[in-house]
């Protein structure tokens, strides 16, 4: 059950060359161009094979007409992948060289696909990596190319039940010492949990590593070759984790699975949660859509000591090294990466785009919930961009769990995890 | 040619095309995740597969030194010791039930017993969550007799039993199938011998099914724990391993160390459950062998 095709592929060879050879690694990888050879600027041509994931997968053929009109002569085939266990799919691919055009890539996994040396660098001079938002471009950066262009960003504000806190007579929290407050004034009005906070689950610590980041931590030094997790910023922050939940405003039980918080939210049993854009319509399907425009207020996280980061996430679009319409496939992203395109992507999905200037024109500019997460952007920060960043995030969502259970102290977890990032390794 | 070396190729012939498929997908990865295991290999070298070095036994060493990985190896062991007699005694106990009494809804009991064989996991798994529930269907039966029932999948005690008690009620029903036609197979006369001699309902059962069901028993206990050490699509779907890895087995271990692209650490397990494979199958022949 665990000989995946990738196993297979790989290391069907593998075997003979041990014992024929007993090889060994090349200590130093060969020095690499910045960028890859640049393309032309004539129209695209030929058949374009692109994976995308998720809800991006089932609207992509939409966009992807209006490129075949501004491209006669282009097909663009995209298969919807779903996003559980794309990243196998796509290292599966990579390693038998049976691959598509280009890829939609999670942001948090751009630096291990181009690890492998499975994907093509952005040619020279294809977009203006300035123009997009600062927390998109850092991940998609690996060993000092890029290997991916932002495509749409997705960050985390802070949702309450506004109905409560006009009962309550307060108002939304600016800064971490209004935060406390705030939601016990909320649990006054009736809700069980102030706040609901990720508690172990996998993922977790795109909830909790903003609150370290908030406290002015960097969890990462600055050239990437250790992790520092183990700093007294890092420390207040999840000091500041915990107290939500040893003061009762925050379950210990925090929520598993997906769609577990809203039917809580609309009921009024858990005041506040921290989500993303996609929450408006998950909370519109849940109470309908006069509950979200009476009793739900969005304002951006409160600011901590250093100030009030949050999670960037998002997708990215990567071309393969063997594709077989190299060309045709930059030339696709270099059409979605502009600014025109990604406010008809937004109608079309809803994602957020990735450029700053999209955001200047129609619903993006005037839309007041859209404002708060565009607030948000300005801070907002990705993880590491590592190979193994993947592998920490598993170890922080383990220790994450303990403290938010008060089986270890917050200093503990830190020492635990500083211990086991380090083991880890950057992968630089 | 002559007829005996026609016959040869013909039956080679009729052969190939299992060996090859068998050879590609049976032997060719068994070989490849072994030498894996061996080697540093990881996400980093799929496209240079060749360009690997030999580690020896250090993912071995690596994996017995990580606490992770050894909660993983007890949570494996208390699932299959408490699992299999579990299951083995319901299914046994149903296979019985139907083979004697209740004639006419016989049908029907068999396809209710075999349903959840069948059933999606991920379909069970959306219900299972709603049973277990701190307010869910199974806290609240206990309710009525009086018991404050656990958060079950949010408390380390009580997530591992949950699984437990989910993946017996999933899987009992082939062995219950095995079990009734081994009790089908044992001859009415000797039965009926022995109640003619005087013996109870429960004496025959001690002295003449059970004796007869060794070769059935034994091949339920082998399937059974080759199936259970692979625990795995439980706590994937339920708990996600946790919580605080209170159900990560073996196996998920394994595949999340595939997840993180490391890919001898995770031949490594998947090797030290092949050997946990064989020695208990191994042990369970001994045992069966030994009495028959």
């Amino acid at each position: 059950m665990f000989t995946s095709t990738v196993a297979k592929t790989l290391v069907g060879g593998l075997a003979v060359a041990l014992l024929l050879t007993g090889c060994g690694r090349s200590e130093a990888r060969p020095t690499q161009a910045a960028a890859g050879a640049p393309i032309d600027t004539k129209p695209a041509g030929g058949s374009i094979t692109v994976w995308a994931m998720g809800t991006e997968g089932e609207l992509l053929p939409k966009l992807a007409a209006q490129f075949s009109q501004a491209n006669p002569g282009v097909k663009v085939v995209v298969t919807a992948v779903p996003w559980q266990d794309y990243a196998k799919k796509v290292q599966t691919a990579i390693a038998s060289g049976d691959t598509p055009d280009a890829t939609m890539v999670g942001a948090v996994d751009l630096a291990a696909f181009a690890s492998t040396g499975g994907l093509d660098k952005v040619p020279s001079g294809l977009v203006d990596f300035s123009v997009f938002y600062r927390g998109a471009v850092q991940s998609t950066t690996f060993e000092g190319a890029e290997y991916g262009v932002p495509w749409y960003v997705e960050t985390r504000s802070l949702f309450y039940r506004k109905d409560m806190a006009q009962a309550a007579g307060v108002s939304a929290p600016k800064t971490w010492d209004e935060y406390g407050p705030f939601l016990k004034a909320l649990q006054k009005q009736g809700a069980k949990w102030g706040l609901s906070l990720p508690t172990g689950a996998t993922g977790t610590w795109q909830g909790v590593v903003p609150f370290m980041w908030q406290a002015g931590a960097q969890v990462m030094n600055g050239d990437g070759t250790t992790f520092t997790f183990d700093t007294p910023e890092a420390l207040k922050g999840l000091e500041f984790y915990r107290s939500f939940i040893a003061s009762k405003i925050s379950s210990p039980n925090g929520p598993v699975s997906l769609g577990e918080i809203e039917p809580q939210f609309v009921a009024g049993s858990t005041a506040a949660l921290i989500s993303g854009p996609w929450e408006v319509n998950l909370l519109k399907s849940a109470g309908g859509a006069s509950f979200v425009d009476d009793k739900v207020g969005i304002v951006p996280l409160p600011s901590g000591p250093k100030s009030n980061a949050a999670y960037i996430g998002g997708g990215q679009w990567a071309v393969f090294k063997d594709a077989k319409n190299r060309e045709g496939a930059w030339k696709f992203i270099r059409w979605m990466a502009s600014p025109d395109v990604q406010r008809t992507w937004y109608d079309l999905s809803g994602d957020l785009p990735a450029i700053e200037s999209a955001w200047n024109e129609g619903k993006l500019a005037t839309d007041a919930t859209l404002a708060v997460f565009r607030t948000q952007l300005k801070t907002a920060q990705p993880g590491p961009n590592t190979t193994t960043w993947r592998q920490v995030t598993a170890v922080l969502d383990a220790e994450f769990e303990k403290v938010a259970k008060g089986v270890s102290s917050p200093q503990a977890a830190l020492r635990e995890i500083q211990k086991k990032a380090s083991a880890i390794g950057t992968g630089a | 040619m002559s007829e005996r070396a026609r016959r040869t190729l013909i039956a080679w012939a009729f052969c190939a095309p299992f060996v090859a498929l068998f050879a590609t997908f049976g032997v060719w990865p068994v070989l490849s995740s072994l030498s894996m295991s061996v080697t540093d290999i990881t996400a980093r070298d799929i496209r240079t597969p060749f360009s690997v070095d030999f580690v020896g036994l250090a993912h071995y060493t690596e994996l017995f030194g990580d606490p992770t990985f050894l909660r993983a190896a007890l949570n494996t062991l208390y699932f299959v010791a408490v699992g299999i007699p579990l299951t083995m005694i319901i299914a046994l106990a149903l296979a019985v039930a139907l083979n004697s009494g209740i004639q006419r809804a016989k049908g029907f009991f068999r396809v209710a017993y075999f349903a959840p064989v069948v059933t999606s996991i991920v379909a069970i798994a959306v219900v299972w969550r709603y049973l277990y529930e701190p307010d869910g269907m199974i806290n609240s039966v206990l309710a009525v007799v009086g018991i404050h029932g656990p958060d079950w999948l949010n408390d380390p005690n009580w997530s591992m039993p949950a699984l437990i008690l989910m993946a017996v009620w999933r899987h009992f029903g082939i062995p219950m199938v095995i079990f009734l036609a081994g009790l089908q197979s044992i001859p009415e006369d000797l039965l009926e011998a022995a109640r003619v001699d005087g013996a109870t309902r429960r004496r025959a059962f001690r002295s003449i099914t059970l004796p007869l069901l060794r070769p059935t028993t034994l091949v339920v206990a082998v399937l059974l724990s080759i199936g259970y050490l692979q625990f795995f699509e439980e706590p994937f779907v339920m708990t996600s391993g946790g919580p605080l890895d209170s159900t990560t087995s073996i196996s998920y271990y394994a595949y999340e160390q595939f997840g993180f692209g490391n890919y001898g650490m995770a031949s490594a397990a998947s090797y030290v459950l092949v050997a946990a494979i064989a020695l208990l199958s191994l042990l369970q022949f001994r045992i069966f062998r030994a009495k028959a």
